[in-house]
């Protein structure tokens, strides 16, 4: 069973990437950057089994990878905060990060040592992102139902994903160092099925962007 | 550290993210959804306003046109009857009396149609301006002994020629309502112009509105009052008399933003 929900998690990126790319054409921005981002998730994925298939490591994906994520979810979220401020703050933050991560990588956790810092600051800066968010919408009277609008949808993946794995990226170099690895390798076994939840949630978000186009919005 | 109180610390600090989460989420959906219903309620009180306003106007429109038919059909209608038989008559009595009588007769209806001319579109508030034309309109309310009209005036300036029109007709309506349903003997009018802002003060000392007027006024004639004010971008007010006697309104405007011929 654990590894049913292990292999599916692994290609859980896929469906949503796939669908993604048949509605893109009549897709939002947002949902068009969500493509784009599934679509380097599953990259990345293959990359990985493949490197590691060949016994060769790679955890210098997941100080690629890291930066792409954050990169386009700013993207996402750039367009739905109003204020010049916000937004321009957001664009500061993802090359803040950007930096941080170089520096990172070059000075504190080299490519092959699995990048926590990077993994567990962008958990923590999309978290307070997603919640951020969340505040400025309750104002916006402009908004359709909830159900429709994708971005609730996109939003609340982030909010079900990052918040939960920030101790766990923080402390996964720790784990991997002090403890088995039948251990390291149940509680990776729990972030596969986070995973798989935040892939659904996103498939979700692009079906509903997808109806709410095909039919007219609903106030 | 042993691997069970990690596990412990990791899976309740996902499990405190994921119900911190989940409330968030929760909260945000009722809070937004009671906000929407909120601003939706408002939106249809609003539109249900000027409704109301709507029909108010196209009411008072209706009697204005009933009124005007009655006073041409029972006086000038009725007039110029009269001189008809008179002129029938010149070839078989007394032409000199009929000449008479029917001079007399025309001078009355042309006194008439001058009237009714006036009450319609004073001449002197296109020619004059609304100062002189409120001052014209309180000496012959004055004069005509039914109430007492004090009219004080300041600013020499003249406002578009849309505003003067509403704020001559409001005048018209509150004196109106004064003369029909206050019990007044007396009326105030107190303008003050410095243009584009300006305010007009009208008191009279009857028997007031209601106590539990609401916000948005009930009668025909105040809700006509506060549709031209929207459409003259002025707002208007029924301050309480400290005495409590009495009705008075004040009718303001004090920036040019709301001026529809600007526009």
């Amino acid at each position: 069973m654990k590894e049913v929900v292990k292999t599916i998690a692994s290609y859980a990126s896929f469906l949503p990437f796939i669908l993604g790319l048949l509605l893109f054409q009549r897709a939002e921005k947002s949902i068009r950057y969500l493509t784009v981002l599934l679509g380097i998730a599953c990259i990345t994925e293959l990359t990985s089994k493949a490197l590691a298939i060949r016994g060769i490591s790679n955890l210098f994906l997941f100080h690629i990878y890291p930066v792409a994520e954050f990169f386009l979810f700013t993207l996402i979220y750039r367009p739905h905060f109003r204020t010049a401020r916000a937004r321009n703050t957001l664009s500061g933050t993802a090359i803040g990060f950007l930096i941080f991560t170089l520096v990172n990588t070059v000075f504190f956790q080299p490519l092959h040592e699995f990048n926590t810092y990077g993994r567990s600051l962008e958990s923590l800066l999309l978290s307070v992102i997603s919640v951020t968010y969340l505040m400025t919408e309750i104002n916006n009277m402009e908004s359709v139902t909830k159900r429709e609008q994708p971005m609730f949808w996109i939003n609340t993946a982030v909010l079900m994903y990052f918040p939960l794995n920030l101790v766990f990226f923080f402390m996964s170099n720790f784990l991997w160092t002090h403890f088995s690895r039948e251990f390291n390798n149940f509680l990776w076994d729990i972030h596969a099925l986070l995973s798989l939840i935040q892939y659904l949630i996103f498939t979700i978000a692009i079906y509903t962007n997808w109806k709410s186009r095909k039919s007219p919005v609903l106030s | 550290m042993e691997e069970q109180e990690i596990t412990g610390f990791i899976l309740m600090s996902m499990g405190g993210m994921l119900i911190l989460a989940l409330g968030l989420i929760f909260l945000s959906r009722v809070s937004k959804t009671q906000l929407i219903r909120q601003f939706r309620e408002k939106e249809h009180q609003k539109e249900q306003y000027q409704h109301q306003l709507l029909e108010a106007a196209i009411d008072t429109q209706e009697r204005e046109r009933a009124r005007i038919a009655a006073e041409l059909h029972d006086h000038i209608g009725s007039n110029l009857q009269a001189l008809k038989l008179f002129l029938h008559q010149l070839n078989m009595g007394d032409r000199e009396r009929i000449e008479r009588e029917s001079t007399r007769l025309l001078e009355h209806t042309i006194q008439d149609v001058k009237n009714l001319s006036h009450e319609l579109m004073p001449a002197s508030l296109t020619d004059l301006g609304l100062q002189d034309s409120l001052y014209t309109f309180c000496s012959r309310l004055h004069s005509s002994g039914k109430v007492r009209c004090t009219y004080t005036c300041e600013g020499k300036d003249r406002l578009e020629p849309s505003t003067e029109l509403a704020l001559y007709r409001m005048v018209q309506e509150l004196t109106s309502n004064t003369l029909q349903h206050a019990r007044a003997d007396s009326i105030s009018i107190r303008l003050s112009i410095d243009k584009p802002s300006f305010s007009l003060i009208y008191k009279d000392n009857g028997i007031g509105l209601p106590k539990d007027l609401p916000e948005h006024s009930q009668g025909l004639g105040l809700k006509n009052i506060e549709s031209r004010c929207q459409l003259i971008g002025a707002q208007w007010q029924y301050p309480k008399d400290e005495l409590n006697q009495g009705f008075k309104i004040i009718l303001s405007r004090k920036t040019e933003a709301h001026d529809t011929y600007k526009l």
